[in-house]
C-alpha cells in the first residue's frame, strides 16, 4: 500500500494555479494506490486553485484512486463551504 | 488582513474622496496620480484592485491596464475603470485590454463601493 | 394552459438526449469500458433531471434522479455494465419519454405510468445494491430539485435534496428562493474576476441559501488551463432584493458569463399580479416586463439586441425565458396584457361617443317618419295607382330600415350590468357566511339602453333574495346531499320579439304550503280557494307579503318582490317565479326589446282605434256564433280543444255605441299564457311610435300608451299583459266545455 503524498502550500490562487497544476500532474504520476492530500499551510484559496483540487479529485476518481483530504486550513474550509464543495472533499 | 486597493487618478480630490469611501467600508487605500506613478507602488506589495482613471496625462488610462497585465505579479488583478459617459470606445478599449469592471464619472462614493464589493469584500 | 416556448425547447431536449443515451448504452454493449460514452449517458440523465427541475416536473426529477445516482456509479467505474443493466437503462429512458407529455400538460401520470415507475425504481435501486434514499419531490408542493447544476456534479446537490426532503415544509423551501445560475466563461479569471467573490457579495443581499458547484467543463488533465475558468454555480438566495439588483451584481461579468436568474414563486406571483394591475396604455413586451420589475434592463437591452440580429430567429419572450430565466408564466402573462392593450386600442378607435340626449332626437324624428311613412302608403292604397303604391311600399320598408338601425344603435348588451353582480354576489355570500358562485350566460343580449338602466334595482332584489332567502346554508345544504357551493345565476335570451331575463338559484325552492298559509293569513287568499302551486307561487308578488322567518337586513320586509314587479310591469315587462322544492327557484322576467317604437296590429271598438304589439298577436279568427255564447256565459271559448279565456273589450273598456254584427278574437299570447280579446274589427299591421301616455291617465288600466296614425286619428295602445291579468283574474267557476 504506498501512498502519495502532496502538500500544497502558501496562496493556491490563480497566480500560482500553473505551478499547482504542475505538482498534481506529478503527484498523479507517482502512481500511488491513493493520494492523501495536506493543505494545512493553504493561505488562499481561490477560485483557480479550487480547479486544480477539482482536477485532483476527478483524476483520482477516474483512475480509481481514493483521494482524502488528510490535512485543511481555515482558508481552504471556507472556501469549500463557500462553493458547496465540503462533501466532495470529505472523508 | 483588510484588502488593499489602488486609487490612480489624476484628480486629488477624487482619490481623497474614494479614499475616504474605501476606508470607510474597510479596505486600505493607496494612491497615485498617473500611471507612471502607479506602476512604481506595484512593486511587491499585494494589490487586490486597481482603480484608474483613462484619461490621465503621461500615460493614458488604457496604456496603463495593458502595462499592468504584463506584470507577474498583478497581471490577474481586477482593474475598474473610470470613465465619463461620452466615452463608450475607451470602455470597449479597455475591456478589450482586460479591464471589465467600469464606474462612471460622476459617481456617487457609495457606488464606487458598491462596486468594489462586487469584486473583493473587505 | 398554453403552450410556452421553453417547454417546447425543454420536450425536444429531452428526447434528443434520450436518443442520444440510447444510442449511447447500445455503443457501449461492444465497447463496455468507454469513458466518453459513459459520461454521456450520465450526461444526459443529469442534464434532463435539471431542467425538469426547473420547470417543476417532480415525478421526472424524482426518477431521473434515481437513474442518475446509478450512472453516476457507472462512469466512476464503481458499477460493472452489463446487458442486463443495459437493458434495465433502456427502459428507464422509455420510462422517462413517457412522462414527458403528461409533465409538460400539467396532468397526472397514469396509474400504468406511475406503477411501471415504482418498479423501475426498484429495479435500479437492486442494481445499486440497497435501498436508495429518498430523492426530492415528495413533498406535496414543492417544484422539486431545480437547485441542481446543470453540469455534472455530485457535490452539496445531494444535499440539498435530502435538505429540502427532511424540511419538508407545506411552503417548498425551494421555490422560496431565487435560484442564480452561472455558467462562467474561460476569460474570468484572467481578467481579475472571481466567482466566489459574486457569492459573497449575493451574500450580503440576503441568505444564501445553498451553493452547488458544477466542473463538468473541466477538460482533461492534457489540455487543462490552469488560468482558465470552467465552473458553474448554482446559487439559491433568499432576498427580497428586485431582479435588478440582484441582476447588478454581475455587472462586471456579463460578457463573460451566462446569467440566468429564476426569481422565486411569491415574486412571480406578484409580478403575475402586477401585470394584471397595468393600465391599458403600456406598450410592447419589453415595457410591461419591465414595468413589474421581471426583466432587469441590461437583460432586456441584450435579449433585445440578439432579436434583431439575424442570427438569433427567436422571439424576444423566448430569448428572455431560455437565456434569462425569466419565469414563462410571466412573459406569456405579459403578452397576453399587451394583447389585451393593442385589442382595446383597436376598439377604442372603432367607437364613438354619442350624446344621448341627441339619439333619443333622432330616434324621434324616426318614429315621425315612420308615421308619416304609413299615412303615405295608406293614401296610396286609396289612391290606388299601382306605381304609387309600390313606391310607398319600398319606401316604408326603407324607413324601417332606418328605424331598425336606429333603435340598434339605443341597444346595449346586458353584459355589463350582469358583472356588477360578480362584486354583490362576493360581498354579500361573505356577509352571510355562505358558499355562493355567480354564473352568467347570455351577456352579449341587447336591450335599449332605457331599460337596461331601470332593469338594475330590481335584479339586485332579486340577487340578494335569492341568496337570502333561496339559498340554504353551506350545512343544510350538504345535509340534503346537494354540494356546498350555492350557485346564484344571471341568463338573458331574446324570445318572440322579447328579452328574457332570468335569476336563478339552486336553493331550497319555495314551499308552496308555507306561501298558501301565510297567503290565507294575510287575507290574500280564500281558505277555501283551489289554486294552482304556479299561482300560488306568484301570490310572492302580492304586497305586504314575506315569508322569511327572520326579516334581514337585506331583502327583508316582504315590500321587495311587489315592487320588483311594479318596476317590471313599469317597463311593460312580466315577471314570473318558477321553482321545485327542494332544488330551487328561476324568477323569470319578460321585456319588450324597445319602448320606443312597435310593430302593431290595429283593431277597431267602434269608431275607436287601438294597437296591439304585434309580437303578441297569435291569430285572429271571426267569432262563431257559438263562441259568442260561450264567451258570454262562461268567459272562455274552446278552440281546437284548447281552452282560452276570452275578453271583451268592450265590457272592459265600456263601450256600447256602434255595435258590431260581427265581432272578432284576436288570439295574444304573453310567456306561457294566452286569451283572446274580442273586437269589433281587424285593421291590420302597422309601425309606429309610441308616445308615452301623460302623468294624467297612467292609472289606466290596460292602455300603455298612445299614438297618431297616418290619419291624424289618435289610436290608444293596448298593454296586453295588463288586460292579460284581468282575464286571468276572472276565472270561470266551473268548466263546461262548448
Amino acid at each position: 500500500m504506498n501512498i502519495t503524498n502532496l502538500k500544497l502550500s502558501g496562496e493556491l490562487n490563480i497566480y500560482a494555479a500553473a505551478e499547482t497544476q504542475q505538482a498534481v500532474q506529478q503527484a498523479l504520476l507517482e502512481g500511488g494506490s491513493a493520494l492523501s492530500l495536506d493543505l494545512s499551510d493553504v493561505s488562499e484559496l481561490d477560485t483557480a486553485g479550487v480547479q486544480q483540487l477539482l482536477l485532483l479529485h476527478r483524476e483520482c476518481v477516474h483512475s480509481g484512486r481514493p483521494l482524502r483530504l488528510a490535512a485543511s486550513s481555515p482558508a481552504v474550509d471556507e472556501t469549500l463551504a463557500l462553493l458547496g464543495l465540503r462533501k466532495l472533499f470529505q472523508a | 488582513m483588510a484588502k488593499t486597493i489602488l486609487i490612480v487618478d489624476d484628480s486629488a480630490s477624487l482619490r481623497q474622496v474614494v479614499a475616504i469611501a474605501l476606508k470607510g467600508g474597510g479596505y486600505d487605500v493607496l494612491e497615485a496620480c498617473d500611471g507612471r506613478d502607479a506602476l512604481g507602488k506595484l512593486s511587491g506589495q499585494k494589490i487586490h484592485l486597481i482603480i484608474s482613471d483613462v484619461n490621465m496625462p503621461n500615460m493614458n488610462g488604457i496604456e496603463f491596464v495593458k502595462a499592468v497585465k504584463q506584470l507577474p505579479n498583478y497581471k490577474f488583478t481586477p482593474i475598474i475603470m473610470l470613465t465619463t459617459e461620452s466615452q463608450e470606445d475607451k470602455k470597449q478599449e479597455g475591456q478589450a485590454a482586460g479591464a471589465k469592471a467600469w464606474v462612471v464619472k460622476p459617481f456617487k462614493p457609495e457606488q464606487m463601493l458598491a462596486a468594489v464589493a462586487k469584486l473583493v469584500l473587505p | 394552459m398554453d403552450l410556452n416556448p421553453a417547454l417546447d425547447t425543454f420536450v425536444a431536449e429531452c428526447r434528443e438526449l434520450l436518443e442520444q443515451m440510447e444510442q449511447s448504452l447500445l455503443a457501449l454493449e461492444d465497447q463496455p469500458g468507454d469513458r466518453e460514452l459513459l459520461d454521456a449517458v450520465f450526461r444526459a440523465a443529469h442534464t434532463i433531471k435539471g431542467s425538469a427541475g426547473m420547470f417543476g416536473f417532480d415525478q421526472m426529477v424524482s426518477f431521473t434522479h434515481h437513474l442518475e445516482n446509478l450512472l453516476d456509479k457507472l462512469r466512476a467505474g464503481e458499477l460493472p455494465f452489463s446487458s442486463s443493466l443495459s437493458a434495465l437503462l433502456l427502459r428507464s429512458g422509455d420510462h422517462i419519454q413517457s412522462m414527458i407529455a403528461p409533465s409538460v400538460a400539467e396532468e397526472p401520470l397514469s396509474g400504468e405510468v406511475q406503477a411501471r415507475g415504482t418498479a423501475l425504481v426498484a429495479e435500479l435501486a437492486a442494481m445499486l445494491g440497497g435501498p436508495v434514499a429518498a430523492p426530492a419531490g415528495k413533498s406535496a408542493s414543492s417544484t422539486a430539485t431545480s437547485a441542481a447544476p446543470k453540469h455534472g456534479s455530485l457535490a452539496d446537490d445531494l444535499a440539498v435534496f435530502l435538505h429540502s426532503d427532511a424540511a419538508d415544509e407545506s411552503a417548498s423551501p425551494i421555490t422560496r428562493y431565487w435560484r442564480i445560475s452561472l455558467q462562467f466563461g474561460p476569460d474570468v479569471l484572467r481578467n481579475g474576476m472571481d466567482p466566489m467573490s459574486f457569492v459573497r457579495y449575493l451574500a450580503t443581499l440576503g441568505d444564501v441559501h445553498s451553493v452547488a458547484t458544477g466542473w463538468d467543463r473541466l477538460p482533461p488533465l492534457a489540455e487543462m488551463d490552469p488560468e482558465s475558468c470552467y465552473v458553474d454555480l448554482e446559487i439559491e438566495l433568499d432576498s427580497s432584493a428586485d431582479r435588478t439588483a440582484i441582476e447588478a451584481v454581475f455587472d462586471f461579468v456579463r460578457d463573460d458569463c451566462v446569467v440566468r436568474i429564476a426569481p422565486p414563486t411569491q415574486v412571480v406571483d406578484a409580478q403575475l399580479k402586477a401585470i394584471d394591475a397595468l393600465p391599458e396604455s403600456t406598450g410592447r413586451l419589453g415595457e410591461v416586463l419591465s414595468a413589474v420589475h421581471a426583466v432587469a434592463w441590461p437583460e432586456l437591452s441584450t435579449a433585445l439586441a440578439k432579436q434583431a440580429s439575424a442570427s438569433d430567429e427567436r422571439p424576444l419572450g423566448q430569448i428572455l425565458v431560455e437565456d434569462s430565466a425569466v419565469p414563462a408564466a410571466v412573459v406569456d402573462a405579459a403578452v397576453e396584457r399587451q394583447q389585451q392593450s393593442r385589442q382595446a386600442k383597436a376598439q377604442d378607435s372603432r367607437l364613438i361617443r354619442i350624446d344621448a340626449d341627441k339619439l333619443d332626437q333622432l330616434i324621434n324624428i324616426v318614429g315621425e317618419l315612420v308615421i308619416a311613412g304609413s299615412g303615405t302608403q295608406a293614401l296610396a292604397a286609396k289612391a290606388g295607382i299601382p306605381d304609387v303604391v309600390e313606391s310607398a311600399a319600398s319606401l316604408l320598408r326603407l324607413v324601417e330600415q332606418v328605424r331598425d338601425s336606429a333603435l340598434g344603435l339605443r341597444m346595449v348588451a346586458i353584459g355589463a350590468t350582469f358583472q356588477r353582480f360578480q362584486r354583490v354576489v362576493r360581498d354579500v355570500s361573505r356577509e352571510l357566511g355562505k358558499d355562493i358562485e355567480l354564473s352568467i350566460s347570455g351577456a352579449e343580449t341587447e336591450l335599449d339602453k332605457s331599460v337596461v338602466e331601470r332593469i338594475g334595482d330590481p335584479l339586485m332584489h332579486l340577487v340578494r333574495n335569492a341568496m337570502d332567502h333561496g339559498i340554504e346554508s353551506g350545512m343544510t345544504r350538504v345535509a340534503a346531499g346537494k354540494s356546498a357551493r350555492a350557485q346564484v345565476s344571471l341568463n338573458a335570451y331574446h324570445d318572440s320579439g322579447s328579452i328574457v331575463i332570468e335569476v336563478g338559484d339552486d336553493g331550497a325552492g319555495l314551499n308552496v304550503e308555507k306561501i298558501r298559509r301565510k297567503a290565507i293569513e294575510r287575507g290574500l287568499l280564500a281558505a277555501s280557494a283551489n289554486p294552482t302551486p304556479q299561482e300560488i307561487r306568484q301570490l310572492i308578488f302580492e304586497p305586504g307579503f314575506s315569508t322569511a322567518d327572520a326579516v334581514s337586513n337585506l331583502s327583508g320586509r316582504g315590500v321587495g318582490m311587489d315592487v320588483v314587479r311594479r318596476s317590471i310591469e313599469t317597463l311593460r315587462g312580466t315577471i314570473e317565479i318558477q321553482s321545485e322544492e327542494g332544488t330551487g327557484t328561476t324568477v323569470v322576467i319578460r321585456l319588450p326589446l324597445t319602448l320606443a317604437i312597435i310593430d302593431g296590429f290595429m283593431v277597431g271598438l267602434g269608431a275607436a282605434r287601438y294597437v296591439l304589439p304585434l309580437d303578441v298577436v297569435v291569430e285572429c279568427m271571426e267569432l262563431s256564433e257559438a263562441h259568442r255564447n260561450a264567451v258570454s256565459e262562461q268567459g272562455f271559448i274552446n278552440v281546437r280543444g284548447e281552452v282560452l279565456p276570452v275578453l271583451r273589450l268592450r265590457d272592459a273598456f265600456g263601450i256600447s255605441e256602434g255595435a258590431a254584427r260581427r265581432e272578432n278574437v284576436v288570439v295574444v299570447r304573453f310567456g306561457q299564457i294566452k286569451a283572446g280579446l274580442v273586437v269589433d274589427e281587424l285593421l291590420g299591421e302597422l309601425q309606429t311610435v309610441i308616445k308615452p301616455l301623460g302623468k294624467l291617465f297612467s292609472y289606466l288600466q290596460g292602455i300603455s300608451g298612445s299614438t297618431i296614425l297616418g290619419s291624424g286619428e289618435v289610436a290608444l295602445i293596448l298593454d296586453v299583459p295588463g288586460l292579460i291579468k284581468r282575464v286571468e283574474g276572472a276565472r270561470p267557476t266551473g268548466i263546461v266545455v262548448a
